[in-house]
């Protein structure tokens, strides 16, 4: 009877597997499933994610992805086995780099190793600087980064389209694509019943 | 011809030789500490036996450096030596003190015990649901194996010592019977139950109850605690089918820790050890200390499994409000497993250490000695627990 226990070794062992769900990526210098593209994200929601054994990731439905320096909301966000390209689909994709674009699309492609971003399906960009907010629309927006850090934005028409990319500089860039704290409403004076609302996002 | 002639003369009754080294006399029962039967209340204590099992008022026979030998068709049971021992009035009943008792199965010794007190029943007692031949030891008792050196079998299987209050002999069976008890030195077969999870052997394996099947599958239910060094599991239910090869649990919750990086809750844990598939389910929460911080990931099911080259999958589904989470938190929640670095070193694979001690235990607690096949069996209810001890175990 005792003969049979010593079978059970011999089959795949729960501490091999459990840990190396973990331990694989840390070998790999990430930290998990919050690590990908290169990239530690603070937050990660969505209504799947599949994570395959050749490391390629795939979020889907409602995503909603933070990191330092670049934020996400989409249907649809992936990650190829390189963990280089990150790409994102959505109606639409919004994106936040850093505290200073903003922007909008269909379909988003990001490579993290250069920083270059690709923005296709009625992009739109709102860059905030000192001296105000620019607002890019056009057929295909490209983002780049030199070694400084400087984003440099070019503007391309979207082939088969008449519509001719337009740059003009505005009050201020629409509300952040990441969450951020509401407000809670406040009393106008002290007057009864009237209540500001915070701005929509 | 009774037995008390017996005692007189020498002889054979009913395939029960008993030799009398020496016959001083006739005097009264003494009081002894001894136990009518191996089934004690859950509640009672090891050290606590009943004490009105005796006939005060009757003549017994008293003797000193008494030895008998036990057969049944022709083959020797157990021989006994006893310090003292002393024969009831009905001829039924001997009770001793002092004893040594060599077991025996195929006319090979087995196994070797001593104990403070013993008692052999002659003849079938109703009264006290015992057969004939059977063998009652308590106090203190220990039970040495006896390595089967032309048994080459038998001699792989590691040498052991049982500790325990009480251990009954039924002749049945040719079982030994244990109500409660600490194993020492367990045999490799028993050690084998640690690897079950990982080919770690564990430290600890605690739950209400403990049940191995004839196949090897093992199901633990009611505050279910296994411990190694790699390894923590607690919860309500852990169970290891050898058939499909599925390991399950569950708790309310159910917490897994692994190493110090991983910690994981969930309602329902499925291993599918074939396919190399793990899936949490019931709100699984798994926290992964990762480079100083900690990542928390809530979903509704999470699936991980092993592709043929070993690699990791991982799918999330769910979770709250339809949405699986990934967040960075500041702390692991306290968990009711102990970290590995303050958990007792894990034990070794009894082929490869001579000195593991893995202790046996439970407020009810049976443990079957299998003297043909030199192995051991256990069922355990109420508090179970099967630990890595590097110092001998003290009885209560």
């Amino acid at each position: 009877m005792k003969r049979c226990l010593l079978i059970i070794p011999t089959c795949l062992l729960l501490a091999a597997v459990v840990v190396p769900a973990v331990g694989a990526q840390e070998e790999e210098g990430s930290a998990g499933l919050g690590s990908f593209a290169g990239m530690d994200f603070d937050k990660i929601r969505a209504h799947q994610l599949d994570l395959s054994p050749d490391g390629r990731i795939n979020l889907v439905g409602e995503v909603d992805i933070e990191s330092e320096t670049l934020a996400i909301k989409a249907d649809v966000v992936t990650s190829d086995e390189t963990g280089d390209v990150l790409k994102a689909k959505g109606s639409p994709v919004r994106i936040r780099q850093g505290d200073t674009v903003r922007a909008e699309c269909r379909d988003f492609t990001y490579y993290v190793e250069s920083g270059k971003s690709i923005l296709e399906g009625s992009p739109v960009i709102y860059q905030t600087t000192e001296e105000g907010t620019t607002k890019v629309v056009g057929g295909i927006i490209i983002l780049t980064k030199d070694e400084e850090g400087n984003t440099g934005i070019s503007v391309k028409m979207d082939p088969g389209s008449k519509t001719m990319p337009t740059i003009e500089n505005i009050k201020s860039a629409p509300k952040a694509s990441a969450p951020q704290e509401k407000k809670p409403a406040t009393k106008v004076n002290d007057s009864p019943g009237l209540i500001r609302l915070p701005a929509l996002e | 011809m009774s037995l008390r002639d017996l005692t007189q003369q020498g002889g054979v009754l009913g395939g029960t030789t008993v030799l009398l080294a020496a016959l001083l006399g006739v005097g009264l029962w003494m009081l002894m500490d001894l136990p009518d039967s191996e089934a004690q209340p859950a509640t009672s204590s090891p050290g606590t036996l009943p004490e009105d099992i005796f006939d005060l008022d009757s003549e017994q026979i008293i003797l000193e450096d008494f030895q008998t030998e036990i057969t049944e068709q022709d083959e020797t049971q157990h021989r006994i030596s006893a310090s003292w021992a002393r024969l009831n009035e009905s001829d039924e009943i001997i009770d001793m003190k002092g004893l040594s008792v060599e077991f025996y199965s195929d006319n090979r010794p087995r196994g070797e015990a001593t104990s403070g007190y013993g008692r052999i029943w002659l003849e079938d007692s109703e009264e006290d649901g015992r057969s004939r031949n059977d063998l009652l030891l308590s106090e203190t008792v220990r039970y040495y194996t006896i390595k089967q050196e032309d048994d080459e079998e038998a001699a792989q299987q590691g040498e052991w010592v049982l500790e325990t209050p009480l251990m009954l002999f039924t002749s049945d069976d040719s079982t030994l019977r244990s109500d409660k008890g600490y194993v020492k030195q367990m045999p490799m077969e028993s050690g084998a139950l640690g690897s079950v999870f990982s080919g770690e052997y564990f430290d600890r394996v605690r739950a209400d109850r403990i049940q191995y099947d004839a196949q090897g599958s093992v199901a633990m239910r009611g505050n279910v605690r296994y411990e190694s060094q790699a390894l923590g599991i607690v919860g309500q239910s852990l169970a290891v089918d050898t058939a499909s090869k599925v390991i399950q649990g569950a708790g309310d919750p159910l917490w897994l820790h692994r190493g110090v990086d991983m910690q994981a809750q969930c309602g329902k844990f499925v291993y599918d050890t074939e396919a190399g598939r793990i899936q949490l389910t019931e709100e699984p929460v798994v926290y992964q200390l990762a480079e100083g911080k900690v990542q928390r990931i809530r979903a509704g099911v999470v699936n991980m499994m092993e592709d043929e080259s070993g690699r990791l999958g991982v799918s999330l589904r769910g979770g709250p409000g339809g949405r699986f989470e990934i967040d960075r938190i500041d702390e692991v929640p306290d968990s009711p497993i102990v970290l590995p670095g303050s958990a007792p070193k894990p034990a070794e694979a009894a082929a490869d250490s001579a000195g593991q001690f893995l202790v046996g235990r439970g407020e009810r607690f049976e443990i079957k000695v299998n003297l043909a096949a030199n192995t051991f069996d256990t069922w355990t209810e109420y508090t179970a627990i099967l630990e890595k001890t590097e110092q001998p175990v003290i009885l209560p």
